[in-house]
């Protein structure tokens, strides 16, 4: 095992299906330790992403290494330390909820019965009752368990909460928080619930339309745009879009704008420009996030 | 003595502030405030995160800045412990908190067309509350 | 109306399955032309019948259910008008060519429009509701052209014999049918036969409709302990121990793992023999031939098994190929998994036969042809097993369909061979050459599958 590369190193990643590109030279990386947030609108390709990081599709073009190794061809050493939910996941409906636990953890010689029994209770799950008459939440419950049980390493997760209830939810956010509590764990978590990723993630990637917008520490998302709200423009007719200004909305005396970048300098631009004052707002993600799918045009 | 997080800490992670600009933030004005003293230590970075629910790294990074900023020291195997503060360096960062509520008044007051003396006018009685110093 | 019409006429059009019964459909027609040709209707002509209206009614039954047990159904504005319009469209075009060509040649019209409507509402009816007594219509529609006795009514019916007793047997097939029909239109979710929907995606098996049909089945017949699901279950430990040590140990896990693998063999240990038997006894003519017309269970049979296994494996694949082995393990232990129930299947088909064959003194076989018999079949299971895993690597359903029906057709010639010609060399021969075919086919499939996409 590389020690220098990233547990979970995604490399320019292009996958096609039929004519369109749902992925296009798509790189990220997650460092031990850190929690990645994956954002994205419905169809971004997120669920494509994690799929080819983890060998299940073949990219067209680059490559996705797993704790050193390349995904399609990950050893079962490392794979033991692998945990991955789908979106939907598919465990087997004929076995009843304790026989599916013991069936998959069969598997994994570092399964630990106890843990998952103690998950079982805290997920409030019957191990009598058969996985088809689950409701989806309990199935995505299950599929969470099933891969919390070997206490693996790395966590790929697409979407794990998207059926889960709040009080679920956010038990599962604080499972992540002890999860990676002793910093040597990496986990990648799509999702498109912005408050979750603001509490548990690290960093933040934001995928439009198959490619990164964004990638970096969320704290810096965080500085790196803001909303600056202009008062006292009477007149001026200039142009309001500086460099790195995302987007503009004027009504008369006063605008509001969404500034990426260097604010500071920025905003004493537009102050010195406009001779108007500038309130400086910050944003949480769910604004940025709509602020950089913002149409430029409109 | 140290202290609970949840008493201690009002964190909301979905505000436009970084969720470790409000934990120094915070830490501050408890300083400044007196409900934490020096030679008290901070949560350990584990319990403020598990408390608070917020990931560890972010915990980590604030009680960093602190530690650059001079406000804690690290101390091994106990933890975050605050320093006495140079009280130089504790009115400098508190005029400079005051400074941007000044300019916005000052900016409101010549959009009403106000003048230096109209604005004095209203300080003078609203100075009163303050100690004279 | 008309313009819904239509549209429901071409959602019948959308289902590929369908097409393939309509193929079958026709094809059978070509038979039975020929059949009309002769001055008497030959009993041998149900079989062409039960295949023609057996299978489209199966479809159409299907489709309908899916339009009727859905929420839009109850809750769309005249819904049911365009709907069972169509269905009466449909199953007229389906039930009646028969019977006029039949007429057109001379020959009864009453009634082969008796036995094809029976023969339809028996299938249709299963097909839209799919429980209890329902499911005996089934076994009726599948397994009365060899009876000698259904032989012999649908020979009487068919030339006319007895007009009152066909009109009779018309009217009792419109009551059942309008009896599956009404309570379908007016199906509600607390009804037990609402989720018993075959839902089934040709195009990929991954798809939420395939993984929703699946949960739907075992979370009905969990409320009321159905035998099969018990059985895919029973026997499952509920604590993890850990099996990656051993190869041997691990297969058996995935054994365990694959859904009714138990109640496949139990089905075939004991229907194998009572099905042979039954073929055989309502068939006329000399032992070896009429075995020709049995091969299906030899060659389709252990495939169709792995087929019908499989759709239950494969929208759990991409996930099971994570766990901690590498892929080319995981291709090779989901293969021989695969082959093991395959052979089984083979080989308690090709039991049955001669504990048949001893037992029941209908003279099918004797032992040496016997012998080149099970050679030749079981070498040939190698070569379909190849074909039928390639084309289940695509995770879709229909090309995996017509390879079977591919194979089957491929495979009666070699199983003809050694089925007529005299000595166990010829049957040596031939098993070795489908060994070496099959081998070369194995290699391929192989590959395939160890960078075929699992997501």
């Amino acid at each position: 095992m590389n020690s220098s590369v990233p547990p979970i190193s995604i490399r320019g990643i292009t996958k096609c299906f039929g004519g369109t590109a749902a992925l296009s030279d798509v790189s990220l990386d997650v460092g031990r330790g850190e929690v990645l947030g994956l954002l994205g609108k419905n169809g971004a390709g997120k669920t494509t992403l994690i799929k080819c990081a983890l060998g299940l599709l073949r990219p067209d073009a680059g490559e996705s290494l797993i704790g050193g190794e390349r995904a399609p061809d990950m050893s079962p050493c490392t794979k033991a330390r692998l945990g991955y939910v789908a979106q939907e996941p598919a465990v087997y409906p004929w076995m009843k909820v304790a026989q599916a636990i013991a069936y998959h953890g069969a598997f994994y010689e570092n399964w630990d019965a106890d843990f998952a029994a103690s998950l079982l209770q805290r997920l409030e799950l019957d191990p009598t009752k058969r996985v088809g008459a689950l409701s989806v939440g309990q199935h995505q419950k299950l599929a969470i368990l099933l891969s919390l049980g070997p206490r693996p390493d790395i966590l790929l997760l697409d979407e794990p909460v998207a059926a889960l209830d709040p009080a679920a939810r956010r038990d599962f956010l604080k499972m992540i928080l002890d999860i990676v509590a002793n910093g040597k764990r990496t986990v990648l978590l799509s999702t498109h619930i912005t408050s979750d990723v603001e509490r548990v993630c690290s960093h933040v990637s934001i995928l439009r339309d198959g490619r990164v917008s964004f990638t970096g520490e969320l704290d810096a998302l965080k500085d790196e745009v803001k909303r600056v709200r202009l008062s006292g423009l009477h007149d001026y007719s200039g142009n309001l879009r500086l460099d790195g200004v995302l987007r503009v909305e004027r009504e008369g005396d006063s605008a509001i704008l969404t500034v990426r970048g260097n604010i500071a300098a920025t905003t004493d631009s537009l102050r010195r420009d406009t001779g108007a004052t500038a309130a400086i707002e910050g944003l949480n993600l769910e604004d940025i996030f709509l602020e950089l799918h913002h149409d430029a045009t409109a | 003595m140290t202290h609970e997080p949840r008493q201690l800490f009002g964190i909301f992670p979905s505000s436009g502030v970084p969720i470790y600009r409000q934990i120094m933030d915070q830490v501050a004005v408890l300083v400044a405030s007196g409900r934490i003293e020096p030679g008290d230590f901070l949560p350990s970075v584990r319990q403020m995160a598990a408390d608070l629910e917020v990931n560890p790294m972010t915990v980590s990074k604030a009680y960093s800045q602190l530690e650059l900023a001079g406000t804690v020291e690290r101390i091994r195997g106990q933890g975050m412990r605050i320093l006495a503060p140079d009280s130089m360096q504790l009115k400098t960062s508190r005029l400079r908190e005051l400074g941007p509520y000044l300019e916005q008044a000052v900016a409101h007051a010549y959009q009403l067309s106000l003048s230096r003396r109209d604005v004095l006018d209203v300080l003078a009685p609203l100075l009163e509350k303050l100690d004279d110093e | 109306m008309m313009r819904q019409l239509k549209t429901v006429l071409r959602s019948y059009l959308q289902r590929p399955l369908l097409w393939f019964g309509c193929a079958l459909y026709a094809s059978q027609m070509v038979g039975f032309l020929g059949g009309t040709g002769s001055a008497r209707i030959q009993p041998m002509l149900l079989m062409l019948i039960a295949f023609g209206c057996g299978w489209p009614a199966a479809t159409v039954g299907f489709h309908v259910k899916q339009q009727f047990a859905d929420p839009r159904a109850a809750l769309t504005p005249g819904f049911r008008g365009p709907h069972v319009v169509a269905l009466l469209i449909v199953t007229a075009a389906f039930v009646l060519p028969l019977p006029l060509i039949a007429w057109l040649s001379g020959h009864s019209f009453v009634g082969l429009t008796a036995t094809c409507a029976t023969y339809y509402t028996l299938v249709f009816s299963w097909a839209v509701i799919q429980r209890g007594a329902w499911s005996a219509l089934l076994m009726v529609a599948v397994f009365a052209p060899y009876t000698a006795g259904a032989r012999d009514l649908f020979e009487f019916l068919a030339n006319g014999r007895n007009d009152g007793l066909a009109a009779a047997a018309i009217a009792a097939s419109v009551a059942v049918f309008a009896t599956a029909l009404r309570r379908l239109v007016r199906m509600t979710e607390d009804d037990p036969s609402y989720r018993c929907q075959f839902r089934t995606n040709m195009w990929d098996l991954n798809a939420r409709a395939t993984r929703k049909a699946m949960s739907d089945y075992y979370s009905t017949r969990n409320t009321e302990g159905g035998f099969w699901v018990w059985l895919a279950g029973a026997g499952l430990p509920e604590r993890a121990r850990y099996v990656g040590g051993s190869r041997l140990g691990r297969l058996r896990h995935w054994l365990k793992g694959w859904p009714n693998a138990r109640g496949t063999m139990i089905t075939a240990v004991v229907m194998l023999p009572l099905l042979l038997w039954w073929m055989r006894s309502g068939m006329e003519g000399g032992g070896r031939s009429a075995l020709v017309g049995q091969f299906w269970v030899f060659i389709t049979f252990p495939q169709a098994t792995l087929l019908s296994l499989f759709q239950f494996r494969a929208s759990s694949m991409g996930w099971e190929s994570l766990r901690p082995l590498s892929r080319r393990e995981y291709v090779q232990e989901m293969g021989l998994v695969g082959l093991f129930v395959t052979l089984c299947t083979w080989a308690a088909a090709i039991t049955a036969l001669l504990v048949v064959s001893a037992v029941s003194g209908f003279e099918l076989v004797d032992v040496r042809t016997w012998f080149a018999f099970a050679l030749v079949t079981g070498s040939l299971q190698i070569p379909a097993f190849a074909v039928m895993t390639r084309a289940l690597a695509t995770r879709r359903l229909w090309p995996a369909y017509v390879w079977l029906i591919v194979v089957s057709a491929v495979g009666m010639l070699p199983a003809f061979l050694a089925l007529h010609k005299n000595g166990v060399s010829t049957g040596v021969r031939l098993a070795v050459a489908l060994l070496l075919a099959g081998g070369v086919l194995l290699r391929r499939s192989y590959q395939f599958w160890c960078n075929a996409e699992l997501g």
